[in-house]
């Protein structure tokens, strides 16, 4: 599972070498903290979590056997710590409740998101993610971290593969109708 | 919805997701995540250990608690009932500890003694307990 290089790094950190372990947090850095942040939905919350989620993975990098991928094993440490923040924060993160999704217009969302710049393009769909559930946003983010893998997936969040493809589902109806939403209707209907 | 909507919706999904670009934390954020690791490794430098582990003081306690009872059946209650009278204490104290030849130890200095090791097992954890609520 593991290639050399992550092995070499790894026996590195593990013999206390502080450089070794500053490459490997840059490495990961920025899936723990998008990861983190979608999940979470504020900056602060996400660069402490963030933080605390690399300091774990340094304790516990002797107990790491190699039976999964290096990336699977710190997604779940980062996914566990976002879940344990939300529990002990005790608030729950505001987001659009869609109970009754009626039918959307994908044809029409791609239409106007194609006809947008790519930045502001991305920037609404940062948007949408935050208005997600975290439940949501985890588990559709780590889908594309995880480069689609739904076993690793499982792995990451000790879910069954059917559980999770019942959330995706949901989660990926949910963003496309807060994108729907999001969109200014003037340009759904100047390019419907 | 049908299966045809689903991979419209996947698609759909499948295209922006992949598009939104990587969030990235602060610029001090690896320094940040090493300086925690080095305030927090002193903590573990004066980590507290027991010399004796809880374990072994319990054994030890056991053991001495059955002398105790074992020497109080033995010794009776005179001086020369028990194993105490077959120890030749004169044999001991010759030549220069000729002064301390008439010692005999009477039955309350010898359970004195006993009660002393029985505090220092009491001692341990109560010194223990006072050393963590007023010096650290």
């Amino acid at each position: 599972m593991l290639t050399n290089k992550e092995k070499e790094l790894i026996s590195k950190i593990r013999k206390g070498n502080t450089r070794a372990f500053s490459d490997f947090v840059d490495s990961y850095k920025d899936l723990v903290f998008t990861l983190s942040i979608r999940m979470l939905g504020s900056r602060e919350e996400a660069e402490e979590v963030s933080q605390d989620v690399f300091i774990k993975v340094y304790k516990s990098l002797s107990n790491f056997k190699g039976d999964s991928k290096l990336s699977t094993w710190i997604y779940r440490i980062a996914y566990n710590s976002c879940l344990d923040r939300i529990k002990k924060n005790k608030k729950k993160r505001i987001y659009s409740e869609l109970d009754q999704v009626d039918q959307i217009a994908y044809a029409e969302i791609d239409t106007a998101l194609d006809n947008m710049m790519r930045a502001e393009r991305s920037r609404l769909v940062e948007q949408c993610l935050l208005q997600l559930s975290t439940e949501d946003a985890g588990v559709l983010t780590l889908f594309y971290l995880e480069e689609k893998s739904l076993q690793e997936m499982e792995e990451t969040t000790n879910l069954p593969v059917n559980t999770l493809k019942v959330r995706l589902f949901r989660a990926r109806k949910r963003l496309a109708s807060i994108m729907e939403k999001n969109l200014n209707k003037e340009i759904l209907q100047s390019n419907g | 919805m049908d299966k045809q909507e689903d991979k419209k919706l996947e698609a759909l999904i499948d295209k922006f997701m992949e598009e939104v670009p990587m969030e990235s934390p602060s610029v001090d954020f690896t320094q940040n995540v090493l300086q925690k690791l080095k305030d927090e490794a002193p903590k573990e430098v004066f980590k507290y250990k027991p010399i004796l582990s809880g374990r072994t003081l319990f054994f030890g306690f056991i053991a001495f608690v059955a002398l105790l009872v074992f020497t109080g059946s033995q010794l009776g209650l005179d001086s020369d009932q028990g194993w105490f009278k077959n120890i030749k204490m004169d044999a001991w104290f010759q030549m220069d500890w000729r002064w301390m030849g008439g010692f005999s130890s009477s039955k309350t200095m010898v359970y004195a003694f006993l009660f002393l090791g029985l505090l220092f097992f009491v001692q341990v954890p109560w010194l223990k307990k006072q050393l963590d609520s007023k010096v650290f």
